[in-house]
């Protein structure tokens, strides 16, 4: 069976391969990128999936091909505890220095190895996109207050506790997240 | 000692199995690796791309790129004349290269 759109399983392989063989040699590396999109192409997201399945996840692939150039491992740039450290402040960072401990943690994974970019963009926007629209509920919520007259819980003036009410749990789970599925500590 | 001893042995032969393979018909790189995975000379794809890049920067491989109607534009790797001559030299030597390592090593008793 053949399809004319990418899956979403095959971008995201072939980009996690991409990041994967960073430090090989230019040409290998394309070989290798090359080979593989053409095996992949025009299959189901089912059977593409098979068949990333038959490939071995890309870390193995780009592992071997290493093995098979003869190059040393040039990702090894960071310990695997900088990416623990990252994504605890993800985690916990605001709470420990509200908004800035959390941007700490953002920082330190976006210049990690251990995540891919779309899996750094989801943690990045996560918690961004929880907050802001807890805020925008909680403006709408407070304007209905005003307009039967009483001032309760919600409205723009609570606009920063809910932001931090709704963003740190959210912040918790992505951090969380990025733990699970960090390179450094995959089996 | 014995620890990656299969894998060193591999690695000394892999190069003349893909010559070996390709003297038989054109291959593109999936259908490669599938024969050579079956018969465990390498562990993945990965390992195979590295070693065709080897062999056509030696001059040993050519690539052509053939579009199909139902697949993709597949790209096949063939053997060049000094591949041939490569894999020639290669039979040559191992024919009396694999009896006198088997003679030193001495044959296992059952």
């Amino acid at each position: 069976m053949t399809t004319t759109s990418t899956p979403q399983v095959v971008v995201d392989y072939l980009l996690e391969l991409s990041e994967a063989l960073v430090g090989l040699p230019a040409d290998i590396r394309t070989e290798i990128i090359g080979g593989v999109r053409e095996e992949l192409a025009g299959l189901s997201a089912d059977e593409a999936a098979e068949r990333i399945r038959l490939m071995g996840p890309a870390s193995e692939v780009a592992r071997e091909a290493r093995d098979s150039a003869g190059s040393t491992e040039p990702r090894r740039v960071e310990a695997p505890a900088y990416s623990l450290v990252a994504a605890l402040l993800v985690m916990l960072g605001g709470l420990l220095l509200p908004f800035l401990g959390w941007m700490a943690g953002i920082a330190m994974m976006w210049s990690s190895r251990a995540w891919t970019n779309r899996q750094k963009w989801i943690a990045t926007l996560v918690p961004v996109g929880v907050a802001i629209g807890a805020v925008l509920i909680s403006t709408v919520l407070g304007y209905i207050e005003m307009s039967f007259g009483t001032y309760g819980m919600f409205g723009p003036r609570w606009a920063a506790i809910v932001a931090a009410l709704s963003g740190i749990p959210a912040a918790f789970a992505v951090g969380a997240w990025l733990l699970v599925i960090s390179r450094d500590f995959r089996v | 000692m014995t620890a990656g001893i299969g894998s060193q042995l591999r690695k000394g032969v892999v190069e003349p199995c893909v010559l070996g393979l390709l003297a038989t018909e054109r291959m593109y790189g999936w259908q490669l690796s599938e024969v050579l995975i079956e018969h465990g000379m390498i562990a993945s794809i990965g390992t195979l791309y590295p070693i065709l890049s080897r062999l056509r920067a030696q001059g040993l491989v050519v690539v052509s790129e053939e579009a199909s109607d139902a697949g993709p534009v597949r790209k096949y790797y063939e053997l060049s004349a000094g591949g041939t001559r490569e894999l020639q030299e290669f039979r040559k030597q191992w024919a009396s290269f694999a009896p006198t390592v088997e003679q030193l090593v001495g044959e296992a008793k059952s």
